[in-house]
């Protein structure tokens, strides 16, 4: 067996798990790793981002986009905790993500030496499970065990913290099955399955409604099934979006907050609720008392711990979604549901919404965009209005298409995960859709974009406000908004050009008509500036 | 309403474990009345006896949230009717010379145990369930209690099974 310096059995570990791309940034405690990854150059390619933030965002988009794990590296103290967002963001929504940072020499550890932190003890109520490695000779079997959790059950993010002598400690190290061994779960008892089968057979009003499972399951054939042979309407979170295709006829929108009026609508009304990887957010079942409250309700989760969390259920599911609903599909009988589906079309009163002459548009632009774009463009946003004009404007085709926020709402996530996307999928055109107010928290990884020479198309809504606080002061505070119409100065075609990117502006719905065609051709990286109204609403949609 | 809930844990004897469970129990919002944490036969688990107070329609919750953490090996719900369960008193109280004779006849009533005897203070053991116990405390307290301490209660399920599910 050959004798390797822990940094180097991380690297030979992490190749084992068949990663090839990894974001992060240097740093005192991580030279070793560093070190040896100079001579892994040709075997992992790593991005080096402008700040660990970007980088921990970077990989959640990667894994998002692709559903491999996604693997970032920083260095100890401010370096760790600048990654602490991201896996933030990545725990909320259930993104499969393996963290790596250094710390300071074990002997220096509880003597708050420089850049010493503890960031498992700070990372513990953000990751799955975190590890401080103290030993060289179980390092790699950590890193498989890192994998296993992040890509277990419900995935998520993993810390692996190692102090810095540890990566220089030498160790035997032996290859051999290594490879990380995902926990399948259960399958619900044929008993639990056949219950459920019936009451759904029994549904006057059926709803299915889908969420961020949907998609991390890869579940959308096995949903599309479903519903065209049952004839069931579908509703969706935000974090389903793209996994049930938007032009398809059963397609309701999404519910909540922000959501459609016939998705809420269909919420209330329906008699059985099949919820399928969702797990009722605050954002998506508004009042949990209500919602859905004159439904029986099915839960098919793979975590058994949204089971009877946010609302209550009848008949309890847990496991792979992609392989429950065929079971179901199967034992379900074919149905029409014409009635109930027509009444949830009509009459649904969404407030009139005028177009603002002299501004983009957002309704219309965004429709715009979808007949442009390919089904497989990737699609991230930041937090903000932006985020929900995409999400009920833009037709989302297939699932890992549309990168948000979701969970956490994190301004400044687009960016980086715009990036991690890119790398993960060549082939495929990646659009940032943001705001300026989420612009600029990360709008500093543009220098990555150009260092990677990435034709990325950044689309920022600019109405130089923070237009989702703006609008809560407006109706909930009368119009006393305090602090968010910053008047700032920000030159975005300046901004551009000292990053490399080109610029364009659009003033308005005429102007995007004309130059949106030549903005998603080009082979560059480029920042469109929209005219927004800063009096612009977001609105329940029909 | 809340009620008690006595869990019983089996964890993974790894470093942070008891900050994982405690750190759960603290951000859900679920309200600990005791911990104990302490080795068990095989000295890669260890156990943990929690007591909480929660609604009742929140038990299941609890117990999944708990079973999701990857240090957690098994969860048992301990009802009154399958449980056997114990703790430990430990309780200092004034007792001047004309008071003593009283001390001791509560103490001995109780089947208490004095562990040392101050010049103006006893102090006694007791080990019991907890309702025992609070009598206990109860009855001492007409003393002048100037301290005490309880560790929080152990239990196993009764009878010839274990929480690793085998039967004996």
């Amino acid at each position: 067996m050959p004798e390797l310096k822990g940094a180097q059995i991380v690297l030979e570990a992490l190749l084992s798990q068949g990663v090839e791309t990894v974001f992060g940034y240097p740093g005192g405690t991580v030279l070793e790793l560093y070190d040896a990854l100079y001579s892994y150059s040709d075997k992992i390619k790593h991005i080096i981002t402008a700040g660990e933030q970007g980088a921990a965002f970077a990989a959640d988009g990667y894994a998002r986009a692709s559903g491999k794990p996604g693997v970032v590296f920083a260095t100890s103290g401010p370096g760790a905790t600048n990654l602490v967002t991201g896996i933030a963001c990545s725990y909320m929504d259930s993104v499969p993500v393996v963290a790596i940072t250094g710390n300071v020499d074990l002997s220096d550890l509880g003597r708050d030496s420089f850049q010493e932190i503890d960031i498992t003890g700070i990372t513990m109520p953000i990751t799955k499970y975190n590890f401080i490695v103290k030993d060289v000779s179980v390092l790699a079997q950590t890193v498989k065990e890192a994998f296993s959790i992040a890509l277990s059950g419900r995935k998520g993010p993993v810390l692996i913290d190692i102090p810095k002598n540890i990566m220089a400690q030498l160790c035997d190290y032996s290859p051999q099955a290594l490879q990380a061994t995902v926990k399948a779960p259960a399958l619900p008892s044929p008993e639990e399955t056949a219950a459920a089968a019936k009451l759904i057979d029994s549904a006057q009003k059926p709803l299915l409604y889908i969420g961020g499972g949907a998609v991390s399951a890869d579940a959308s054939e096995a949903l599309i099934s479903f519903a065209e042979k049952l004839d069931i309407p579908v509703a969706s979170s935000v974090m389903g979006l793209g996994a049930f295709p938007a032009d398809n006829p059963l397609n309701l929108g999404f519910t909540g907050m922000h959501g459609s009026l016939r998705a809420t609508r269909a919420s209330e009304e329906c008699d059985v609720l099949i919820a399928a990887g969702v797990r009722f957010s605050d954002r998506a079942a508004v009042d949990r008392k209500s919602f859905a409250s004159h439904a029986r309700v099915i839960h098919i989760d793979i975590d058994p711990a949204e089971m009877d969390k946010n609302i209550f259920s009848e008949i309890h599911l847990c496991g792979n979604l992609a392989e429950i609903l065929p079971l179901l599909t199967h034992q379900c009988r074919q149905t029409r549901h014409e009635a109930w589906i027509n009444a949830l079309q009509r009459d649904n009163q969404a407030q009139a919404k005028p177009l603002t002459a002299g501004y983009v548009n957002p309704e219309v632009f965004l429709g715009l965009l979808g007949t442009l774009t390919k089904p497989d463009t990737i699609v991230a946003t930041d937090v903000g209005q932006h985020q929900m004009w995409t999400a009920q404007y833009y037709k989302f085709r297939l699932p890992r298409t549309l990168l948000t926020s979701g969970g956490l709402g994190a301004m400044g996530y687009g960016m980086g995960a715009a990036i991690g996307a890119r790398l993960a999928k060549p082939d495929s055109d990646v659009i940032l859709i943001t705001g300026d107010g989420s612009f600029l928290m990360n709008m500093n990884e543009l220098a990555t974009v150009s260092m990677l020479g990435m034709p990325l198309k950044i689309i920022i809504f600019n109405n130089n406000a923070l237009g989702m606080v703006r609008q809560w002061q407006a109706t909930e505070y009368s119009g006393r908004f305090s602090q968010t119409i910053p008047e700032r100065k920000t030159d975005y075609e300046k901004i551009a050009e000292a990053f490399g990117a080109d610029y364009i502006y659009i003033p308005d719905d005429s102007a995007a008509e004309r130059l949106l065609p030549g903005f998603l051709s080009s082979d560059r990286a480029v920042i469109a500036e929209c005219k927004i109204s800063s009096d612009e609403p977001v609105l329940n949609t029909k | 309403m809340t009620q008690q809930l006595t869990l019983s844990a089996l964890v993974k004897n790894r470093a942070g474990v008891l900050l994982r469970v405690a750190g759960l129990f603290a951000r859900r919002g679920y309200n600990i009345s005791s911990l104990t944490v302490c080795q068990t036969e095989d000295e890669s688990f260890s156990r943990m006896t929690i007591v909480a107070q929660a609604q009742p329609e929140d038990f299941g919750q609890i117990e999944q949230q708990l079973l999701k953490l990857e240090d957690v090996v098994r969860v048992l719900h301990l009802d009154s009717g399958h449980t056997v369960s114990s703790e430990l008193l430990l309780i200092k109280v004034h007792a001047l010379n004309r008071d003593r004779p009283d001390t001791i006849r509560v103490v001995t009533e109780f089947g208490a145990r004095i562990k040392d005897i101050g010049h103006r203070t006893i102090t006694a053991e007791l080990t019991g369930e907890t309702q025992q116990i609070d009598e206990f405390v109860d009855a001492m307290s007409r003393f002048g209690i100037a301290e005490m301490s309880r560790t929080g209660i152990a239990a196993l399920e009764s009878g010839d099974v274990n929480i690793k599910g085998e039967t004996f």
